[in-house]
């Protein structure tokens, strides 16, 4: 029960990074748009974010520093504060893009005026943010986040054809569309890789106060909480595809998965679905909110930690609520929250590789880990990913504008 | 330098993003997978799969988007742009009388079949 209890930060920097808005949305187009073809990228994504979160994991237990930290260590103050400039710009579009997933969503469950609900959302996040401490915060967005399970299950009461199923798994390339194919590889594996998972799962395993004993659940929140993360990507996409893709639906609105849970499940599916929905977006609002405070205080040198009371910590503290209320500024103005995490990959093609380079070198560094440097295997996979990564951020802007974002 | 840079992509991606107009055929597809949605969510409301809120508040995004689709092929002079035109408008009117139907499965099932019948033509 204890270790069950301790995987949370897995689950919910998972959840955060693979089932937010944009990812709910996304994956179901993948699903309503090439059927189960897309699913061999999403194992691609779970493997390289398993490897990298499992280093700088390792990296905080051992050298008690976070990603951040390394940031401006390895790459130095120029480079490190382009790095930071362009995660806190993500940081900030998806933690507007979730606040207004959080508004959406209650909205389908109350009916209640969308402006009105922003404002109670952002009040809401905000104040559990600051009583509840961090494990709680983790445990609460991360298990009740599990509710997205009911996609699993509506994904076998639509009874797909489960050879098709499988063969998704198997690289391939259709037979046409290949622009538009390729724009839902990179997305898919970007949406994997983002940034602020590394972030969040760093700076919480130094909040978690992990230490050389603590390696192995390292592994396991790895393991079974990005895994969690990648099986709810699944369902999503064979639901989409054996819902929506024979009738023509192009999913564009957040309401739209859950739709696949009230068709397979019934109500009780619907309610399961937004509930679910609700936890993920909410729990990625506070993920992305926090890692952009955890980055700012970490590049200044400034003390952080949710741990800390806020008069132990005030600038972070105050980073933290001024990065929601500049979201709820962004979420105030009425543009589409999907849309809003579309512009934020613009940033992530900046902050991707210097996100990653430094967790890379440091990892194999004994100064930093004494015996604990990387595998063999680890620094393969680590090269092979870091140059998946750079592929992702050369070709992902040229790639959306040439498919008008997906659109064909 | 690099911030500025990163502003200068932003914007450039954002102007080249939005400066495509949709040809009909993209619009055609866009008005097929509104009412193939709302058929869908039509049908689970009239079997009670969906709640009287969700049902109201999901139809209100699909009406979004049919309806600036309905205004927007208004304006096509050609003869197939005239017929999308009346078939968007067509959808729109449906997904009115989904948003105010509360409990009424009679309606509910009168839009869900003649939601499916326009998105199996298009």
């Amino acid at each position: 029960m204890k270790q069950f209890l301790q995987i949370a930060l897995g689950i919910l920097s998972a959840i955060g990074g693979f089932v937010d808005i944009g990812d709910l949305v996304f994956n179901t187009q993948a699903g309503a748009t090439f059927g189960f073809q897309l699913l061999w990228v999403v194992v691609i994504g779970v493997v390289g974010i398993i490897v990298y979160s499992e280093m700088c994991g390792r990296v905080a237990a051992i050298s008690k520093r976070p990603v951040f930290d390394l940031v401006r260590e390895r790459v130095g103050f120029s480079a490190g504060l382009g790095t930071l400039v362009a995660s806190e710009v993500v940081n900030l579009l998806t933690c507007a893009a979730e606040v207004g997933g959080v508004a959406i969503v209650l909205k389908l469950l109350s009916g209640l005026p969308y402006r009105a609900l922003i404002l109670l959302g952002v009040v809401g996040v905000v104040v559990i943010s600051w009583v509840l401490p961090f494990e709680w915060l983790e445990r609460l967005f991360g298990y009740l986040g599990l509710c997205l399970l009911v996609f699993a299950v509506a994904a076998v009461k639509l009874h797909p054809q489960w050879g098709q199923v499988a063969h998704g798994f198997v690289p391939g390339m259709p037979a046409h569309n290949h622009a538009v194919y390729l724009y839902f590889v990179v997305g898919l594996l970007g949406a994997a890789l983002t940034p602020y998972e590394v972030y969040f799962y760093s700076s919480g395993a130094v909040e978690d106060g992990w230490g050389p004993k603590d390696l192995r659940i390292n592994k396991i929140t790895a393991v079974i909480g990005y895994g969690l993360g990648a099986f709810l990507s699944f369902s999503l996409m064979i639901v989409a595809a054996v819902l929506f893709l024979p009738r023509g639906i192009d999913p564009q609105f957040l309401g739209t998965p859950a739709l696949g849970a009230a068709d397979a499940l019934g109500k009780i599916g619907l309610l399961l679905a937004l509930v679910g929905i609700l936890f993920a977006v909410g729990g990625a609002a506070i993920e992305t909110s926090f890692s952009g405070a955890y980055n700012v205080a970490q590049f200044f040198g400034w003390q952080w930690g949710k741990r800390r009371k806020p008069s132990g910590a005030p600038r972070f503290a105050l980073s933290w609520i001024v990065i929601f209320v500049l979201a709820l500024g962004i979420v105030m103005t009425g543009y589409d929250p999907v849309k809003i995490t579309e512009y934020s990959v613009i940033f992530s093609v900046v902050a991707l590789p210097l996100t990653f380079l430094p967790i890379l070198l440091v990892a194999n560094d004994p100064t930093y880990m004494g015996r604990h440097t990387n595998s063999r295997l680890s620094n393969v996979l680590g090269i092979v990913y870091f140059v998946l990564i750079l592929a992702i951020a050369v070709s992902a802007i040229p790639l959306m504008v040439i498919t008008n974002g997906g659109q064909g | 330098m690099l911030a500025r840079t990163l502003v200068l992509l932003g914007v450039a991606v954002v102007l080249l993003a939005g400066c495509g107009s949709q040809t009909l055929a993209q619009q055609s597809k866009s008005l097929k997978a509104v009412a193939a949605e709302g058929g869908l969510l039509a049908g689970d409301a009239a079997r009670g799969s969906s709640t009287t809120v969700f049902t109201r508040e999901h139809t209100g995004f699909l009406l979004k988007a049919a309806a600036a689709s309905a205004s927007s092929l208004a304006k096509q002079t050609s003869a197939e742009g005239r017929r999308l035109a009346r078939v968007a408008a067509r959808v729109r009117d449906d997904l009115q009388r989904l948003q105010q139907s509360g409990s009424n499965r009679d309606v509910q099932r009168q839009v869900q079949h003649d939601l499916d019948r326009i998105a199996k033509r298009l």
